[in-house]
């Protein structure tokens, strides 16, 4: 694919009605590409090692590939443009961060709480984000239906 | 009140059960919301076939009205050269007693000129 259409995106994305919120869950997205990365080079991240820890390895390689797959869906759910794909990359990256606060919170206790309510914080705006656009695509969905019955022959 | 009564007696028999059975309870809340996701949101392919649908009513609205607008152009001026030749034909039915025949709009317009008859107004800018 030529470079020119993505940029043409991401442009696109990055100055539209919901911009802010874009950016943010791109910057979300790409933590989890790069999260993904480091695992494959180093084989540890402070993230999966919580998790290591506190469930297990085999968990730990699951959560690695589910937040690395999140992130890219949320790259490629905004420039294609894809709210499906979106929306499903928001639940994954909600579910990751909420696991590893779970994880953080059994490795560290009372010295991981800021953590904890961090990623509970990015959950929940996740999950908020993500129904929101589902609530929002459906809506579209039903409004174009009724234009497409209701329209004047 | 489920997952409380869940969660509570674990946390009093282990951390690490209750770790694991809450990792398990996220999990499987994402999981349906990306099930649920996938099921009531309409595909990107049958979205585009919407908007595409869409875009073909516009543009076969807006060709509707274009004909429909083309129609009327078309019945007015057709009244009008109906007016114009029987303008004509009325004079020209005075002048040879009724006789008529069947000739151009030009060729009438000369000849009532030639005969001094009056001009339609449509002929009185220029015409012959």
């Amino acid at each position: 694919m030529p470079l020119s259409p993505i940029i043409d995106r991401l442009g696109r994305t990055l100055r539209g009605r919901n911009a802010l919120l874009n950016v943010f869950e791109l910057w979300v997205g790409l933590a989890g590409i790069l999260t993904g990365i480091v695992f494959v080079y180093s084989g540890l991240s402070i993230e999966s090692s919580a998790i290591d820890i506190a469930v297990g390895r085999e968990v730990a390689l699951a959560w690695n590939i589910g937040y690395f797959m999140a992130g890219v869906l949320i790259w490629w759910g905004l420039l294609r443009p894809s709210p499906r794909m979106e929306t499903v990359a928001l639940w994954g990256i909600g579910t990751s961060t909420a696991i590893e606060a779970i994880a953080v919170g059994a490795v560290f206790g009372v010295r991981g709480s800021v953590s904890v309510l961090l990623l509970s914080s990015l959950t929940a705006a996740a999950w908020i984000r993500a129904t929101i656009v589902l609530h929002a695509a459906l809506q579209l969905s039903l409004e174009s239906a009724g234009r497409a019955r209701g329209a004047p022959q | 009140m489920l997952l409380s009564s869940l969660i509570l007696p674990l946390a009093a028999t282990g951390s690490s059960n209750l770790t694991e059975i809450l990792v398990i309870l996220v999990g499987s809340g994402g999981a349906v919301g990306i099930v649920a996701t996938l099921l009531r949101m309409p595909t990107d392919r049958s979205a585009s076939a919407v908007t595409q649908a869409q875009g073909a009513m516009e543009t076969m609205n807006m060709l509707n009205a274009t004909l429909k607008q083309a129609l009327a152009d078309a019945q007015a001026e057709a009244k009008r050269q109906r007016d114009r030749a029987d303008f004509y034909r009325a004079q020209l039915e005075d002048i040879t007693g009724g006789h008529t025949h069947r000739a151009s709009d030009r060729s009438i317009s000369a000849a009532a000129l030639r005969r001094g008859m009056k001009l339609h107004p449509d002929d009185e800018d220029g015409g012959d």
